[in-house]
């Protein structure tokens, strides 16, 4: 999350603190229960479906410390077949765009694909992740585009 | 569309993010400055969009 999307959280959940501190600690819990790096892969690829420049030049301490290899942020332009980004890369990313664009329609190999690799309890833990992560770059979007019309 | 089961009966959602999750949920539900109903409406409207039965 970049900074000045955490400060607009800041900013309009203050009346709701309890609420805020919910989605710090999903925010927080996301990142420490599946792999940071190939969370942070896809939370770039969010933020370019969603047209989220900002969100895109940010990068995520925890995926930094996990040692994320930022080449591969020139290779999310041609994922499918970028020798870049793994097969485990690949399935997690082809569910992050079934996911954003339409997760009613997600396709069973979609989510078969993610499970291969990262097994029943990984698939569970990282769409619950990516809910997070979508969840936060849409409302902050939302109100950046809301109360920039408003103003 | 397809409904098969896509993981494993009682795979467990890691602590931290199951609980963070609840927790949201219900902070988001005790928010009052929205009417409660158009707060379900909204809620039943999403669960429509996202095909779940809730």
């Amino acid at each position: 999350m970049t900074a000045v999307a955490a400060a607009l959280y800041a900013e309009r959940l203050g009346h709701a603190p309890d609420v805020a501190a919910t989605l710090d600690a999903a925010w927080d819990a996301a990142w420490s229960s599946v792999d940071p790096c190939l969370l942070e892969l896809c939370r770039l690829e969010i933020a370019t479906i969603l047209r989220n420049p900002a969100e895109f030049e940010s990068r995520t301490p925890a995926a930094i410390a996990a040692g994320f290899d930022d080449r591969k942020v020139a290779a999310l332009a041609s994922w499918m077949r970028s020798p870049m980004i793994t097969a485990a890369e690949q399935a997690c990313l082809a569910f992050t765009d079934a996911f954003v664009i339409d997760v009613a329609s997600l396709p069973d190999e979609t989510a078969a694909a993610v499970r291969e690799h990262l097994g029943d309890a990984g698939l569970v833990d990282f769409a619950s992740a990516l809910l997070v992560l979508e969840q936060r770059q849409r409302l902050a979007l939302v109100w950046t585009s809301l109360f920039a019309r408003a103003s | 569309m397809s409904r098969a089961r896509r993981v494993a009966p009682g795979t467990p959602t890691a602590p931290a993010l199951r609980r963070s999750l609840g927790d949201l949920a219900a902070a988001t539900v005790r928010m009052d400055a929205m009417d409660p109903v158009i707060t379900e409406l909204v809620r039943m409207q999403c669960a429509r969009h996202h095909d779940c039965g809730t």
